[in-house]
């Protein structure tokens, strides 16, 4: 039901329902002012999820499951990704390219991992542009790697061990990529297929 | 005072003076109802929103004393470890799912004492393991054994050192990296 006109403000286009109404009378128990409302929400670009993926907590990471495949989820934008020790090689499929998402994936295995955890965009136009720091465990040196920067879609960290941590945000084309991979063996990037 | 009815002449709808200066006041956001609505799903509090986008909220010193609790209602915030003259023990709160912090050394050069995260109970044992950069040349990860290990003892750290804890409510997540001459370890209680 809608009620009568011109009660608010005498303005007569301002009709509200009795359901409105009783919004209208809660916000009164509402102590944020006009002025936070608008320095906090109608400047705010992020959305519900992004703001939950990195604030809250308990929705800010995933565990990855011990899978031979695993496809990352835009809907977890923003999260860390908590990687387990591998029972076997595991390929990590990142969602179609939306601008702004964003990942990071950390080995939290309790012990250097045996297999590899494969990184991929699923396509060669959708490439990685940066790199990573290698920490080599068996001959104590520092190197960089890096992405060609045109074709290279898919990183391979090869037997990972704790301190390795990468990350991935979107331009809605290519993939930057940084971080650190500690390991025996230096990881590599490469085309897709 | 309390007016009855005035709310589009709904019945249940009263308000109070207070609260009618209240709504008067809204009048002036900008906002509009979709924008605010957005509110309706976020699900993260105002602490954890404040602690890891309001910069000047989103750090805490662990200060200089030989031990510091560390607070939940700190969660997300960046941990400032600074130059100590004692070792400093820092205590984790209870588990809650998605507690999680980051400690990081900040000094004018590598510290001569050790910083000591304790759960305070076996059962809360930390999973995973950081990477060990040793100034002397070596490079080494350093794991928990994830079952029982509840302190972790980052040796004379030096900068560059980071180290991230992530709670599910039981156990504490742990990745990042120590920077020293010395090896950090992991222990029991």
């Amino acid at each position: 039901m809608t009620w009568s006109k011109g009660w608010i403000a005498n303005e007569p286009s301002s009709s509200v329902t009795s359901a409105q109404a009783q919004i209208i009378a809660a916000l009164g128990d509402v102590t944020t002012t006009a002025a936070e409302l608008n320095a906090s929400v109608d400047a705010n670009t992020a959305t519900a999820a992004e703001i939950n993926n990195i604030c809250d907590g308990s929705a800010s990471y995933v565990k990855t499951t011990d899978a031979t495949t695993y496809a990352v989820l835009a809907a977890n934008t923003g999260k860390v990704h908590l990687v387990p020790d591998l029972t076997a090689h595991c390929t990590m499929s990142l969602p179609a390219e939306v601008d702004g998402l964003k990942y990071t994936f950390v080995y939290a295995g309790a012990a250097e991992d045996a297999q590899n955890l494969i990184i991929t965009s699923g396509a060669n136009a959708n490439f990685f542009l940066g790199g990573v720091e290698h920490q080599d465990l068996d001959n104590n040196t520092s190197a960089t790697v890096y992405s060609n920067g045109s074709t290279n879609a898919k990183l391979t960290i090869t037997t990972p061990g704790a301190g390795t941590m990468v990350n991935f945000l979107c331009n809605g084309t290519t993939w930057w990529v940084w971080g650190t991979v500690c390991s025996a063996t230096a990881p590599a990037f490469a085309v897709f297929a | 005072m309390t007016w009855k009815g005035w709310v589009a002449d709904f019945a249940s709808a009263t308000v109070t003076a207070a609260q009618a200066q209240m709504i008067a006041t809204l009048g002036g956001a900008t906002a509009s109802a979709a924008e605010i609505n957005l509110i309706d799903t976020v699900t993260a509090t105002s602490v954890e929103i404040v602690n890891k986008c309001d910069g000047g909220n989103s750090y805490q010193s662990t200060g200089t004393t030989t031990a510091y609790a560390v607070l939940a209602a700190n969660t997300g915030k960046l941990h400032q470890m600074v130059a100590i003259a004692a070792s400093q023990t820092i205590t984790l709160p209870t588990p809650a799912a998605g507690l999680n912090y980051k400690f990081v050394f900040f000094s004018t050069a590598d510290e001569g004492q050790n910083f000591i995260i304790d759960t305070g109970s076996d059962t809360n044992y930390f999973l995973g393991g950081v990477q060990h950069e040793d100034t002397s040349d070596t490079s080494a990860p350093v794991y928990s054994d994830g079952g029982s290990n509840s302190i972790f003892t980052m040796v004379v750290p030096g900068a560059g050192t980071e180290v991230n804890v992530l709670s599910n409510g039981t156990i504490w997540w742990i990745w990042g990296r120590v920077v020293g001459n010395t090896v950090p370890t992991f222990a029991d209680q």
